[in-house]
């Protein structure tokens, strides 16, 4: 069985990591891609150390490559012809020309922590919920806006907890990682009451999957 | 790999980062729990997920409306004393079940989390 890493553009430089169980790194061409795969006899198995694997692949593979399509985690096919039937008709060349050069940068906003105030009436709790969506509404406009503006592609989620305000993901060329950097300290500055975390440079884990799969 | 060799930004405590992000999931996809010894609460699970997702709908369909002007005094306290039980209901449930917030986001795959 085929364990699929990620796709990137033929041919395929491989970095000198081995894959999910020390499982040796090969490529399959499909097209103008390669698959960057390793074979196993059995289905890969979830568990925190293969996951890590199979992180520690994808990454090494964007630092060689030009442009990288992480897969999912856990994506396997019994032979090549499988695996070329399941990606027949995916927008992957379009999908990789959208990411090449590009890392995924991600923000994470934390808000005070604080207890929600429980309300009297029904009145009273929706005027309280209608606040708090206009809150994190401004909240978007205020740091999202201008991160989007340095970016290719974003995503973005409001208030997924009452502490975790705003979650979004930046598409950012490799270039642009610094002025992105030194525009999230200034908004950290202008809004000292937040925890504002920035993490990366990653694989555009968040804008390869979505393309992956939708077919 | 260090920890802080992806660190771009941050600021004040990650440990109460992580602890928010532990109730918003894991890294392994979220199964419905058919063990047949706790099938009624993989069960409780799968339909507190669903309510959960109306409930969730529902609001901000009717925040919408409200924003808009759209509701009358009444509607817009009735609406609220309706979700503000169900809000209450589902803790109560959550509680009876063993549920965490977490159990409560199936990933859907290529349509994301479901909450």
């Amino acid at each position: 069985m085929l364990y699929v890493y990620a796709f990137v553009s033929a041919p395929a430089s491989l970095p000198d990591v081995s894959g999910v169980g020390g499982s040796p790194l090969g490529a399959r061409r499909i097209d103008v891609l390669d698959a960057v795969v390793s074979e196993h006899e059995l289905p890969v198995d979830a568990s925190e150390t293969a996951v890590l694997e199979h992180a520690r692949v994808v990454e090494a593979l964007a630092g060689a490559n030009e442009g990288v399509l992480p897969a999912r985690f856990g994506g396997m096919h019994a032979d090549e012809a499988a695996l070329s039937a399941a990606v027949a008709g995916r927008e992957l060349v379009e999908a990789l020309g959208r990411v090449r050069g590009c890392v995924e940068l991600g923000l994470r906003v934390l808000g005070a922590a604080g207890s929600q105030a429980s309300a009297a009436t029904g009145a009273e709790y929706m005027r309280a919920r209608l606040e708090r969506r206009r809150k994190l509404e401004r909240l978007a406009d205020e740091l999202h806006v201008p991160l989007a503006a340095l970016a290719r592609d974003s995503t973005l989620a409001l208030g997924t907890t009452p502490r975790l305000l705003l979650t979004a993901a930046y598409l950012v060329p490799r270039g642009d990682v610094e002025a992105f950097g030194e525009t999230v300290a200034s908004l950290q500055a202008a809004h000292p009451e937040l925890g504002i975390v920035c993490t990366g440079p990653w694989p555009p884990y968040s804008f390869a999957i979505a393309a992956e799969e939708r077919s | 790999m260090s920890d802080d060799e992806k660190l771009i930004h941050a600021s004040g405590n990650l440990d109460a980062l992580a602890r928010e992000l532990d109730r918003v999931g894991t890294a392994f996809p979220r199964r419905v729990n058919a063990d047949p010894e706790r099938v009624e609460q993989g069960l409780a699970q799968l339909v507190l997920t669903l309510v959960e997702l109306l409930r969730q709908l529902m609001e901000r369909q009717a925040l919408r409306r409200m924003d808009q002007g759209t509701l009358s005094d009444e509607q817009i306290e009735r609406l609220g004393d309706t979700f503000m039980k169900l809000e209450q209901r589902m803790e109560e449930l959550k509680r009876e079940f063993g549920l965490e917030d977490r159990d409560l986001n199936l990933n859907l795959g290529p349509l994301g989390d479901l909450l």
